[in-house]
């Protein structure tokens, strides 16, 4: 998978969460939940981080790498 | 819509009253009149709901030389245009009508017809030369057909209540049927809950001749390899959906001599689909809702604001428990299946509400979860997966929560019962994970059969479902396999049958679902499946591509799944007497399907409860009290004394024998 659709799909997500009003660490959830099953990855329990998957520039960086390494 | 019936047979010409009989058990499908023709060895019979060509469009409708002769429950939407190509290969036609299209596209294309058809229907053509029948039933199962295969010949109809008006015909209950129902929630095709009896599966034809009978698939649901499919722009799938919901529609709601309403449930799919015909028609709208005493089941704001946006004439009809409990058996006589909801009672009555105003047709929102990734089961498959993963993450628990935003007021019970729950059958290599906790908490049904019905299913062990999924599926999304499932399950089975067709011709209306148009599904499975699901957002595109025409408020509301009261509907109040009667011990045990012991339990439990049970025990009730009423209609009763002495009139009679027409004064 190319970077550029990896973009693609996080700019999807950015419409699909729109709406969202969870607490923190359930968007988390939500967002590790897309990203498991989307890029096909497993992330670990240091990785379901509110503070990195709630960061659209984190998050980025993160599928890239885990992506990259697949 | 219509009733069609039918026997073939190798030997002498079965005699009319039979037909007669098979048509009068049909009335409620086609109370505008009906036709049978006779020819050697061979009864086809219709009874009309008159939708298209009024006037002409009368069964059974021959092509030009009179060699191949049609009867035809549904509706081919593409009609016109397959009539114009037709024509211009030299085909000529005596009406105006969808019915004599199909005539002349076997002439023109022999099987390969019902792939160019684009409409619901259960269709039986009559070969004269080759003396050959051949059915076929649409690809998603909208339009029923069952068939009796006996030593000489075959009986075919819409209902299995016209087939059973033929002696000859046994009555049982098929206990493999029952088993698929008390773990599938409905049999799959070509099993019926009736021993004898099948039913041409969804997206196939049948052939029978010189006693001979086939059956094989015209059309496959199918899906492309995950990460293969044909577009993976959020864009171009949007107007994609958005152009072929619109063109569904258009021809759902236009395709008609006679007005069309539609259904508005309070969600997003018939709110999309009545925004569509307001937005994209010029008629006025009738549009008609059901709503419910109990606010835990009601709807009805959502119902009135999509009304009021759209202008549209709107009707509502008010559902109380005591409503449920008294047109049950009613139901179950429609249904002709045991069902573990009571929620087809409803429909039931907003249908008659749409007969009694007037209309024959209403365009409604079914299929919409299933092709779309609507349904709660493929969230919590989602989940599911996600914890199997790492079934060792501390911080994984509280995904439940977004499945169920309730779990947060418990939140130190919520995820450990949801654990309890989801987290069984957690294995990501088995293909039906998705479905595992439904099939095995409806199990639990099985607890209640009797030792006999036990005994006779442990030589026929219920078979694995996912046996059954196509070869190519181990290539497809997980949520592309669950939909599958559910496609095969649950859609054709229950949510068309039950709630749909049998509801909906109770009172002779009929059901038209633009989210099943072939395209629409074609296009549907083709997508990525986050463009269905993406994450936990069910009907992402859905939503994306009409946010013009649908509120926010209703696209982003909690899916509430349609449901009714249950066993509180019989038990909250007095038991209705048909209920005391059916669950008595001398009626359980004459069925011989469940315990009468522990059905005794579960009606003092219920009774204790005032109906208020826990799922499982919501199951068990609806279950039994549906089964017994199955029994006692059809088994222990005859239900040809349930019909009506003579099929609808006018009639129209087709002698081929003597090559004469009669109307119906020799119909009696």
């Amino acid at each position: 998978m190319t970077i550029a659709e990896i973009d693609r799909i996080l700019r999807e997500f950015t419409i699909a969460t729109s709406s969202t009003t969870e607490d923190l660490e359930l968007q988390a959830l939500r967002t590790a939940i897309f990203v498991e099953d989307t890029f096909g990855l497993t992330l670990t329990d240091n990785e379901l981080d509110a503070s990195l998957l709630n960061d659209s520039v984190m998050l980025r960086a993160l599928v890239i790498k885990m992506v990259g390494d697949q | 819509m219509c009733g069609v019936c039918g026997i073939v047979t190798d030997g002498p010409t079965p005699d009319r009253s039979l037909i007669t009989s098979m048509m009068a058990q049909l009335s409620h499908r086609g109370p505008d009149g009906s036709g049978y023709l006779v020819d050697r060895g061979a009864i086809l019979g219709q009874t009309r709901l008159a939708i298209i060509d009024t006037v002409g469009g009368v069964q059974p409708l021959s092509n030009e030389d009179g060699t191949i002769w049609v009867v035809f429950n549904g509706e081919i939407f593409n009609y016109l245009e397959l009539a114009r190509e037709l024509k211009r290969s030299g085909h000529h036609f005596r009406t105006a009508s969808d019915t004599e299209v199909i005539v002349h596209a076997w002439e023109e294309w022999g099987e390969d017809c019902f792939n160019r058809f684009n409409g619901q229907w259960a269709i039986a053509l009559w070969d004269r030369i080759h003396r050959r029948l051949i059915m076929s039933r649409d690809r998603l199962g909208v339009r029923p057909l069952y068939y009796h295969l006996g030593p000489d010949g075959i009986t075919f109809a819409s209902e299995v209540k016209a087939i059973f008006t033929n002696p000859a015909v046994p009555r049982r209950l098929d206990p493999v049927g029952l088993d698929q129902i008390f773990t599938y929630w409905s049999t799959v095709a070509p099993v019926t809950p009736f021993e004898g009896i099948q039913q041409i599966p969804p997206g196939h034809l049948a052939s029978y001749a010189d006693g001979e009978f086939s059956v094989r698939p015209y059309w496959q649901i199918s899906f492309p390899e995950r990460g293969r499919e044909a577009s993976q722009d959020l864009e171009e799938n949007a107007a994609g959906l958005r152009e072929r919901l619109i063109e569904a529609t258009r021809l759902r709601f236009e395709r008609s001599d006679v007005p069309v309403g539609a259904y508005l449930s309070g969600g997003l799919d018939s709110s999309v689909t009545t925004a569509i015909i307001r937005n994209f028609t010029d008629a006025p709208v009738d549009t008609f809702s059901v709503r419910f005493q109990d606010a835990e089941f009601d709807e009805g704001y959502f119902q009135r604001l999509m009304a009021k946006r759209l202008d549209t004439r709107h009707q509502e009809i008010v559902v109380a428990p005591g409503d449920i409990a008294d047109i049950f058996p009613e139901v179950v006589w429609h249904a002709e299946s045991p069902i573990l909801r009571s929620a087809p009672a409803p429909l039931f009555l907003l249908s008659r509400l749409v007969h009694q105003s007037g209309y024959k047709v209403v365009v409604t929102g079914e299929g919409a979860d299933e092709m779309l990734g609507g349904y709660d089961i493929f969230r919590e498959a989602r989940v599911r997966g996600f914890w199997a993963r790492d079934r060792n993450s501390a911080l994984r628990d509280r995904a439940a929560e977004l499945l169920y935003p309730w779990m947060a007021r418990n939140p130190t019970q919520a995820p450990a019962f949801a654990r309890s729950f989801f987290g069984m059958a957690l294995d990501p290599a088995d293909p039906a994970m998705s479905h595992r906790p439904r099939w095995n908490s409806t199990g639990a049904l099985h607890s209640l059969l009797s030792s006999s019905m036990r005994a006779r299913l442990e030589t026929e062990p219920l078979t694995d479902f996912a046996e059954a999924l196509p070869p190519d599926s181990k290539s497809w999304d997980p949520l592309a396999r669950a939909q599958w499932l559910e496609m095969v399950t649950l859609l054709p089975g229950y949510i068309l049958a039950s709630q749909g067709d049998r509801m909906l011709m109770a009172n002779s209306v009929e059901g038209r679902f633009p989210f099943l148009d072939h395209n629409v599904v074609t296009f549907a499975n083709s997508l990525p499946a986050r463009h269905k699901l993406f994450g936990l957002d069910e009907k992402f595109l859905l939503k994306y591509a009409f946010a013009d025409l649908v509120p926010d408020e209703i696209r982003y509301r909690p899916k509430q799944p349609y449901r009714a009261p249950d066993a509180a509907s019989f038990f909250a109040k007095r038991p209705p007497e048909w209920l005391q009667e059916s669950l008595s011990t001398e009626a359980v045990l004459a069925a011989g399907v469940f315990d009468p012991r522990q059905v005794t339990g579960l009606v003092q439990k219920a009774r204790q409860r005032a109906g208020r049970l826990g799922n499982t025990d919501n199951m068990r009730v609806l279950a039994v009290a549906s089964t017994q009423l199955l029994h006692r209609q059809f088994i222990a009763d005859d239900p040809a004394r349930n019909a009506a002495e003579f099929p609808p009139q006018p009639v129209h009679i087709f002698d081929l024998i003597h090559k004469e027409r009669h109307s119906d004064d020799e119909a009696h």
